[in-house]
């Protein structure tokens, strides 16, 4: 079988051409991230500008999907824009020629038709690699002056069963509404997980499966032990990771997974002391608190007890976010979101409201440059002189962290707010900063 | 031969207490020191840990000495260990005072003193050896 993935109006014979929309020329109608053939299915797949109208999390989920289907040794052929020349030509070109190029970046507005993301040959190899495809062979063409494009041949290894397990887990995970390929950061962080995972998985020996399972427990239970027990769950199936503990492994991640214990995590991040600066330190320490839970629920003495405290804390936390996977970016992401609710509230003089928002920005991020700074000028603004002072003095701290031609700037701002509340002048700094410039 | 124009500098900045420390340099100084974590951060610590079932060694074995990068100069620390960066400073001071005197009172004994066993310099038979 030999399929044209993304036909538009070109039909190939001797292919199953396949598209998403209507107005192509397609046999059969399908999603790129959801194809519907069985797998080790096809000798070859073909697909000329189609990555580039999937933005990143689809992407790596179609060619998921273009790996599974593949049989072993099948080869996959791809075109997309070659960006970086695109770019290079475009610095070069007149305002016309400019033009036409800008179609190529950005593709046209129309349905279906816009480029999402153009992929760098690296991160396209990257990408590839980490679907498992092999012998990567990457070229330049010019379909026309106007359209530059990379053409890349691979083709799925003998060797594939860790990477179809995880070509799997990913359908399972969409599925199961644990992966929403709209939410590109989760899908991200979830990836990274994956990929440990993978990674994880593919240098384990004979003798080491169990050491491989528990770093691969110790690695999902914090981010997303939902996501841990799909791609453990096949791989035992497999048999990629069987072993005497495997069963164990798989019941603690189900546990885990069931008490949503990375929102249980997240709120001790949340509790924990507040130090200006010390974000890195709450963050390992609790991925040590995890760690050592895990290693209680794995010891029969300790199980029960465990468990019932974090039922207990699963329970008292009913109301709080839930935060899976757990990741610094999805930390800054949620910081990110409160902060501008904060500068909404200090903005319409609701000053009290503000203050309490940045405070829980700072519990989510306790490095946060801006909630600080904003804490500063809210409580000059509400006359108390000396927390202001205080914050502005953590705001240094901050600043200090910053890289050094930021820091310059950074200072002598924050100096000049100093040194004029200080004097008590009437210089007035009552609106919330949201850019450091 | 002195920078004159660098002395200067020096002096004037100790004189209207302004040293200026580099800033690599200081953020380097955070980031190796370690701020020490208050009582009552340990106790709230033990109580957040209990909710998951550690216990208070648990717990603080999950945070120990942990290299925090506001460390020394933490303007917020409850203990802020200036103290011991001025320990730190006339540590070296005295070192550098004893090695100068050692150098200006007695060059020759600057160096480290060995005991010279005839006839083992160079593992042969040297001047040395006939005065």
């Amino acid at each position: 079988m030999r399929l044209h993935l993304g036909c538009g109006p070109v039909y190939k014979k001797g292919y199953i051409n396949v598209d998403a929309f209507d107005g192509s020329v397609a046999d059969e109608m399908m999603s790129a991230v959801r194809l519907q053939f069985e797998d080790n299915t096809a000798d070859v797949v073909e697909s000329y500008q189609v990555l580039e109208h999937l933005g990143i999390a689809k992407a790596i989920y179609s060619l998921a999907e273009i790996f599974r289907v593949l049989q072993p040794r099948g080869m996959f052929v791809l075109e997309t824009p070659d960006i970086e020349v695109t770019f290079e030509r475009f610095l070069k070109a007149d305002e016309e020629q400019r033009r036409l190029l800008m179609n190529w970046i950005y593709g046209i507005d129309s349905p279906g038709m816009l480029h999402r993301l153009c992929f760098p040959k690296k991160l396209l190899s990257r990408l590839l690699r980490e679907s498992g495809f092999v012998d990567l062979s990457a070229t330049h063409i010019d379909a026309s002056w106007a359209q530059p494009t990379l053409r890349v041949t691979c083709r799925k290894p003998d060797t594939y069963l860790v990477y179809q397990t995880l070509c799997e887990t990913r359908r399972n995970l969409v599925d199961a509404g644990v992966v929403d390929l709209d939410d590109q950061v989760r899908v991200l962080d979830q990836e990274d997980l994956l990929q440990k995972l993978v990674s994880a998985t593919k240098q384990v020996s004979e003798s080491a499966v169990s050491s491989a399972l528990r770093q691969i427990l110790l690695e999902s239970a914090l981010t997303s032990p939902r996501v841990g027990l799909e791609f453990v769950s096949l791989a035992i199936e497999r048999g990629l990771l069987g072993s005497r503990e495997s069963s164990k492994i798989v019941e603690v991640l189900r546990l885990l997974a069931s008490l949503h214990f990375p929102s249980i995590m997240f709120h001790m991040l949340k509790e924990m002391p507040i130090e200006t600066g010390s974000q890195r330190q709450a963050l390992t320490t609790v991925r040590a608190m995890s760690e050592k839970v895990v290693e209680k629920l794995l010891d029969d003495q300790s199980r029960d007890q465990a468990i019932r405290n974090l039922k207990t804390t699963d329970e008292e936390m009913e109301l709080f976010t839930s935060v899976d996977p757990f990741t610094e970016t999805q930390l800054k992401r949620l910081a990110d979101g409160e902060l501008a609710r904060g500068r909404k509230a200090f903005a319409n003089d609701h000053i009290p409201e503000a203050i309490d928002i940045f405070c829980e920005v700072l519990k989510l991020d306790r490095d946060n440059l801006a909630a600080v700074w904003n804490l500063a000028r809210a409580e000059r603004k509400r006359g108390s002189k000396e927390q202001s002072m205080a914050y502005y003095a953590k705001a240094k701290l901050l600043a200090s962290l910053s890289g050094i031609t930021t820091r310059r700037r950074l200072f002598s701002q924050l100096k000049r707010e100093t040194e004029s509340l200080s004097r008590g002048s009437e210089e007035e700094f009552d609106e919330p900063i949201d850019r450091f410039v | 031969m002195w920078n004159m124009s660098w002395m200067g500098r020096v002096t004037r900045e100790f004189e209207t207490r302004k040293l200026v420390i580099p800033a690599e340099m200081r953020v380097l100084f955070q980031r190796m020191l370690v701020r020490d974590v208050s009582q009552s951060e340990k106790r709230h610590m033990e109580e957040l840990g209990a909710k998951v079932g550690l216990t208070k060694k648990e717990t603080m074995q999950a945070i120990a000495n942990y290299p925090h990068p506001s460390g020394l100069l933490d303007v917020t620390a409850s203990r802020p260990r200036i103290g011991l960066l001025t320990l730190l400073l006339v540590l070296v001071m005295v070192a550098v005072a004893y090695v100068i005197t050692m150098i200006t009172s007695a060059p020759a004994s600057a160096g480290p003193t060995t005991t010279y066993v005839p006839g083992t310099r160079y593992a042969t038979i040297s001047p040395q050896d006939f005065r």
